[in-house]
């Protein structure tokens, strides 16, 4: 969250709306995710005949109430939220320096119910599945695919600005979102070890932590190779 | 590009091959297309058409590949096995691959038409607004500094190219 907050400042005076989109979405995603997750794990998994996403889950610490309905709060929906948010950042990318604050709250509002539609239906269809697994290890098709897709879409509608010097960098900007970038490889390197949303065949055993240290340095590795082929490749394109 | 197979595709010389792709795709979008991109109009502010198309080719040809190579050899992976409740250390079976296609259209296919609905949304938030947003009506330092009567430093700086 961190390193798309400082990626966000690249762009000149963009530092104070940076700081605000990640932060904003990020919180207002764990507040508000828990709710969506609690409706169409419902509609997908139990079709409203009661059942919690976590009834077996340890890990649950805290419980609020919405219109009698209990909804828990626990460290895997908080994976959950956090992938929505990154998923939010993400599309973020593409949408930054064109949003007013109204539209990014409205954007996240919406956002937060089609993720976690998109998110259930697929946890519904792989309980369905004969294998139970899902090989998408790092939720590729719903956190970035799904993102980019909803991202483009947007792009495509909103007011197009012109380049101006406010979509250009200053120096320390650059430096700054180069920061940012580096936290970005340390993160993708450790969501392999502990953003998999892995679902299993029963619903009560919901998630287990990656013990895969070949999946962590798979990562590091495929990410140095992409550095340092941008480097030459951009070069090489002048 | 790496991410679908991860877990999967236990093997470093992939891992650097897959990184080698991703950094030549890179680096041709935004020589390239990003520029074309955004030459009439701020269309992509950082690139995400890249993302995009890096997370459609990992998703659509390397994960169904990586596992269509696994069931050719009939490798069991015991790393696959994410809880006791799963058949421990079958094979993959092919159906995945299918499968694994089937959870991309579901993204696609729910990221556009939600994207659509949500994109209609903000755009009658713009026509309501009127003006283009612009950071700097908001949240610049350098509106404060115009208000008490000082020169803004930025406009003394060139922008990077």
């Amino acid at each position: 969250m961190i390193g798309f907050g400082i990626l966000l400042i690249y762009f000149k005076n963009s530092t104070s709306t940076a700081l605000f989109t990640s932060i904003f979405t990020v919180s207002f995603t764990i507040l508000l995710s828990p709710i969506f997750q609690k409706f169409w794990f419902n509609v997908f998994l139990t079709n409203f005949q009661g059942g919690s996403p976590v009834s077996l889950n340890p890990d649950r610490f805290y419980i609020y109430s919405l219109e009698g309905q209990k909804i828990p709060i626990d460290f895997y929906g908080l994976k959950i939220a956090l992938a929505n948010a990154i998923a939010q950042l993400v599309m973020a990318l593409g949408l930054f320096g064109r949003l007013s604050p109204p539209q990014v709250i409205v954007s996240s509002f919406l956002f937060n119910i089609a993720w976690n539609l998109n998110h259930f239906l697929c946890v519904h269809l792989q309980q369905i599945n004969p294998d139970n697994r899902v090989f998408d290890d790092y939720q590729i098709s719903s956190v970035y695919l799904f993102a980019a897709t909803f991202g483009i879409i947007i792009s495509l509608m909103i007011k197009k600005p012109h380049l101006t010097t406010r979509f250009a960098s200053t120096d320390l900007s650059s430096i700054l979102s180069q920061v940012g970038s580096f936290f970005l490889f340390l993160s993708f390197c450790a969501t392999t070890t502990f953003y998999s949303l892995k679902f299993t065949s029963t619903l009560g055993e919901y998630s287990r932590s990656y013990v895969w240290q070949e999946a962590f340095l798979g990562t590091f590795f495929a990410l140095s190779a992409s550095v340092i082929s941008t480097y030459i490749f951009s070069i090489i394109l002048g | 590009m790496y991410g679908p197979v991860a877990g999967t595709c236990m093997n470093i010389g992939a891992a650097i091959a897959i990184g080698i792709t991703a950094g030549f795709i890179s680096s041709l979008f935004f020589k390239k297309v990003y520029t074309l991109v955004n030459s009439n109009g701020v269309r992509d502010s950082f690139g995400i058409l890249l993302v995009f198309l890096i997370s459609f080719l990992a998703t659509f040809v390397i994960s169904p590949i990586v596992i269509k190579a696994y069931y050719n050899y009939s490798v069991n992976l015991k790393t696959l096995e994410v809880s006791s409740a799963d058949s421990l250390g079958s094979p993959i079976s092919i159906d995945a691959a299918g499968w694994v296609l089937i959870y991309v259209a579901i993204s696609m296919g729910i990221g556009l038409a939600t994207g659509a609905v949500t994109g209609i949304t903000l755009y009658i938030l713009d026509k309501l607004s009127g003006h283009e947003y612009d950071d700097a009506q908001i949240f610049s330092r350098d509106r404060c500094l115009n208000e008490v009567g000082e020169v803004p430093e930025s406009l003394n700086n060139k922008p990077h190219s």
